[in-house]
């Protein structure tokens, strides 16, 4: 089993190699260290504390984004040049697949976290940035399981990538939501006002704390609490799980 | 076609159920903490918002608007209106005027939420604040000065502010859709004032100049002149 995992994973690591990926993030690097320059100039004070959240935030969704178009793209070229029917014509299950697809993708999106994360430390203290990179990681982590799943179930570029951008915006502004729904001003009738209330806990149940995770406040000099962080280790494995397995009772269902 | 779920192994499906019940007790545990009144930072100044906006400044001032909100609570009452700082909420309500001038919102919020509080400074504050956006665009706003002028005369009990107010709706507001009821407030509050002369003179101007086109208006408004005249009669 842990052969055809580790080929699967290493083809897709590959495959990103080859993809220029690197390059891609490097540039995005640079852009937004320039960016930050600029922005950095035209500050009076707190030169520094803007530099980093701007690079911080921006970073931020970049790897997001990269992670998402990574493991979409791979999914759905595989599937569109029948290498997945390939793959699950040897003998080996199909969770081997998923989990050489994910292993691949989560090295990627490690990868990915510690180059940005290192860009940051000639900024900030180490000890933030480090809480900073191992959270982004979880988020990048929970990004690309979500990816795939898209890919899977959906099958279309187009498709999978607007789901798991829908998914992210979500997961970061639920929170927010949540607030604006328990404090109503409207005057609709109380029975609305909880219905709306109760709709947006339950999305927010299902969704990851992604609004906790790689909080700029980190690099400045607030670090969270070990409850706080290990809270969030706990979301990302739990979250995995389950994105996981929906990943593969999806694939299990396919006929291909 | 996909297959049936019984084809996917059992263990699996538990195991989906149970992460899936793992999550939902995850969140549960973490609840998102209601704002409180202290929170409420200044706003962002016009040009920060403009470069936020990234040229498009009216959704901005949408979610403003909405975020503004999630600072008070009407029902739950975890952050009364009249817990927060209003220097605060002027200016964060000027602000979103500022880049999204058509938003009748703000004005909403001043006029019927901020200003309805059992504090009188804070009403004032906020009554003027509709009074000095009227201005601005007094054919649209003039729905949230006239609701301030029934603020200030039944809530405040200050017959001059009202008169201050309906004043402006009347000689500012001057587009059709602007109702006569509107333009007429002022009559009224006169009439509250005892200043039963001066109303009398402005409800024979409107019947004169024909700016009451209605007949039912018209024979209300020349019922109410002859009211008017029976009184200063009986007052003389």
């Amino acid at each position: 089993m842990l052969l055809v995992t580790r080929t699967i994973a290493g083809i897709t690591v590959l495959e990103a190699m080859r993809s220029r990926l690197s390059w891609v993030a490097l540039i995005a690097i640079g852009l937004v260290f320039a960016a930050a320059q600029f922005l950095g100039q035209v500050a009076i004070i707190e030169v520094d504390q803007i530099q980093l959240a701007l690079m911080a935030a921006i970073l931020r969704v970049i790897a997001a984004f990269l992670v998402a178009a990574f493991c979409i793209t791979s999914i759905v070229r595989e599937a569109n040049d029948k290498i997945t029917e390939l793959f699950l014509s040897q003998p080996a299950a199909r969770a081997e697949y998923y989990l050489g697809k994910i292993a691949g993708c989560a090295v990627v999106a490690l990868a990915l976290a510690g180059a940005f994360a290192l860009t940051l430390a000639f900024f900030a203290p180490a000890v933030g940035v480090a809480y900073w990179g191992v959270s982004l990681a979880c988020e990048l982590l929970i990004v690309a399981a979500v990816a795939i799943f898209c890919a899977v179930s959906l099958a279309q570029l187009t498709s999978a990538f607007a789901a798991t951008a829908g998914f992210y915006l979500l997961a970061r502004s639920i929170t927010a939501m949540q607030m604006i729904a328990a404090t109503p001003l409207g005057s609709e009738g109380p029975w609305t006002d909880a219905t709306l209330r109760t709709i947006v806990d339950a999305i927010a149940l299902a969704m990851p704390a992604l609004d906790q995770m790689a909080q700029t406040g980190w690099l400045l000099g607030r670090a969270p609490d070990a409850a706080t962080f290990a809270g969030l280790l706990i979301q990302t494995v739990v979250y995995l799980l389950l994105i996981g397995l929906a990943t593969l009772v999806d694939l299990y269902r396919k006929n291909y | 076609m996909e297959r049936p779920f019984f084809q996917v192994p059992r263990a699996l499906l538990i195991g989906l159920l149970v992460a899936l019940i793992l999550q939902l007790s995850l969140r549960s545990l973490n609840p998102p903490s209601a704002p409180k009144a202290a929170d409420l930072p200044p706003p962002p100044s016009a040009n920060a918002l403009a470069i936020t906006a990234f040229g498009d400044p009216i959704p901005l001032a949408k979610v403003l608007m909405l975020y503004l909100q999630a600072f008070d609570n009407q029902s739950g009452s975890r952050t009364p209106y009249q817990a927060l700082d209003y220097q605060q909420i002027e200016t964060w309500l000027s602000r979103i005027l500022q880049i999204d001038p058509i938003g009748q919102y703000p004005l909403m919020a001043a006029s019927r939420l901020y200003a309805e509080v059992p504090d009188e400074a804070k009403k004032r504050q906020m009554l003027e604040l509709v009074y000095r956006e009227f201005f601005k665009d007094p054919d649209r706003r003039w729905p949230w000065l006239a609701h301030a002028a029934a603020l200030a005369k039944h809530g405040l009990k200050d017959l001059p502010l009202a008169r201050r107010y309906a004043a402006a709706i009347q000689t500012y507001s001057l587009g059709e859709e602007v109702p006569l009821w509107a333009r007429q407030m002022e009559i009224f509050i006169l009439e509250d004032m005892n200043e039963l002369e001066t109303a009398r003179i402005m409800i024979g101007g409107y019947i004169e100049k024909g700016l009451v086109k209605h007949p039912g208006e018209l024979r209300f408004l020349e019922q109410r002149l002859q009211e008017l005249e029976s009184r200063i009669k009986q007052n003389k």
